[in-house]
């Protein structure tokens, strides 16, 4: 039974336009980090964006770990998926420091939970030392594992990643790929990460979906 | 500039409220025409800022032609000339008035007496009207440089829309916020053709006692409530300029 399965769903801006996405269906299993690659207006981050629920799809059904979160009669708001997401721009909140941060997703565990929560998490990524810095305070790529954290804090079924190296540069992006990889198998995590670079995915996927004109 | 239309104009108030001032401080009740600006001011502007903070959010969220409509809607009123929309609140008061002029009786307040029209409820509305753009603007100026993503984030995270308000939307537009409310009531402070035409009576406020002395054809005596609300405007500014700065911080 596969963790997440996606029935040729489809997706249009407007009216007017082509499809984005048109009649794309894929499955996942749990513990599975898989790569998308596609050219960029591929509809590669829309995909991300459905499966979060942040857009809603023209048609097509989406399942994770086999609850219907969206088709034709269903809609599950974003809060309720059980998904999390580390955006391209990592979105930290400014105005909260790290550990706020990454405390943020955790508002219905108890205060003991939380801060053991927060404790592992920051060790997981490296961070001890830096939780009451801001985000303005951080290199890039000390962000992107704050927004790797508050992602996995919530310990969501599914975690998305959307294009998570495009803002590091060239020497980090190696070094944090390693380091990406050995963070999600840790956490078992079962993972969809975005990207334009097929070196991203030859580092840390197991397995590569191409999407766009060349699928 | 700052000479022509600042430093000139103030100038020759101070030295026309120094011939009258003796004068004038002991006719009118200063401290009461400054509290009925302020307070009328404050009220008025905590009621539009409310309803800016809402319907920017709303209008964000659906993010579509009717969520464009709603915005457009709230924003006409500052095109439309005070006394116009003097009128327009005066006419809907009384038909209320009318209707309720049962309930009036039932609470023993006699006939049918004009209750909500002789209140401040009806100024206060017609300001909301006539200023909710100025605020308005600020909170959707806001909510633009923010964008959708840290709403987003936040959804991510599991926290619903009213979480997602107060622990995300609301810290993050602080500042525009803050400099709506300023615009907003600054404008109100001096605003004189609805405080004419719609103040309950005996109400008046430091701009409608500057007109009145203007055409009374005391000119001079009129420098006193101008520079009063001079003062207000400054003070006010002055305090939420540090206001502002704690926030930031």
């Amino acid at each position: 039974m596969s963790f997440v399965a996606i029935h040729k769903l489809s997706f249009t801006y407007s009216r007017k336009q082509l499809s984005v996405i048109d009649q794309f269906s894929f499955s996942m299993s749990k513990g599975e980090i898989v790569g998308v690659v596609g050219e960029s207006g591929s509809g590669k981050s829309t995909l991300l964006r459905l499966i979060a629920g942040l857009e809603t799809p023209a048609e097509g059904k989406i399942d994770i770990s086999q609850r219907t979160v969206v088709d034709v009669r269903t809609f599950i708001p974003p809060e309720q998926r059980g998904v999390g997401m580390v955006f391209q721009d990592y979105a930290l909140f400014p105005h909260l420091t790290v550990a706020k941060n990454i405390e943020f997703g955790l508002h219905r565990f108890s205060k003991a939970d939380r801060q053991a929560r927060l404790k592992e998490m920051i060790e997981l990524v490296q961070l001890t030392g830096l939780e009451n810095r801001y985000p303005h305070e951080l290199s890039g790529g000390q962000q992107q594992r704050v927004a790797l954290a508050r992602a996995l804090a919530p310990k969501p079924a599914l975690l998305l990643m959307d294009e998570p190296f495009s803002n590091l540069d060239v020497d980090l992006k190696a070094a944090i790929r390693a380091e990406l990889r050995d963070i999600l198998k840790k956490a078992e995590m079962t993972c969809l990460l975005v990207t334009h670079d097929q070196q991203d995915v030859d580092a840390i996927c197991e397995r590569t979906v191409r999407i766009g004109q060349f699928a | 500039m700052l000479i022509v239309s600042f430093l000139i104009p103030v100038t020759q108030l101070f030295v026309w409220a120094g011939w009258t001032y003796n004068d004038v401080l002991l006719t009118a009740d200063f401290r009461q025409l400054t509290y009925n600006t302020v307070s009328v001011g404050l009220l008025a502007t905590a009621v539009i800022m409310l309803l800016a903070v809402i319907v920017g959010n709303v209008s964000r969220m659906m993010n579509n032609r009717v969520g464009y409509a709603i915005a457009k809607i709230t924003t006409t009123g500052y095109s439309v000339p005070g006394a116009i929309i003097a009128i327009g609140v005066l006419s809907l008061f009384i038909w209320l008035d009318e209707r309720l002029a049962p309930l009036y009786g039932w609470m023993g307040k006699g006939e049918a007496p004009l209750v909500l029209s002789m209140s401040l409820v009806m100024l206060v509305v017609a300001y909301v009207i006539r200023f909710t753009a100025t605020g308005y603007n600020s909170v959707e100026a806001g909510f633009e440089k923010i964008g959708m993503k840290y709403t987003e984030a936040s959804r991510m995270l599991g926290a619903g829309i009213t979480r997602t308000f107060f622990g995300v939307d609301l810290p993050l537009i602080k500042g525009s916020l803050l400099s709506g409310v300023i615009l907003t009531f600054v404008e109100i402070v001096k605003e004189l053709p609805l405080a004419m035409l719609l103040r309950p009576f005996n109400f008046d406020t430091l701009a409608t006692k500057a007109y009145q002395y203007g055409s009374d054809e005391r000119i001079f005596s009129a420098a006193v409530p101008s520079l009063f609300i001079i003062g207000v405007s400054t003070i006010s500014i002055i305090i939420f300029h540090h206001v502002g700065k704690r926030v930031m911080q």
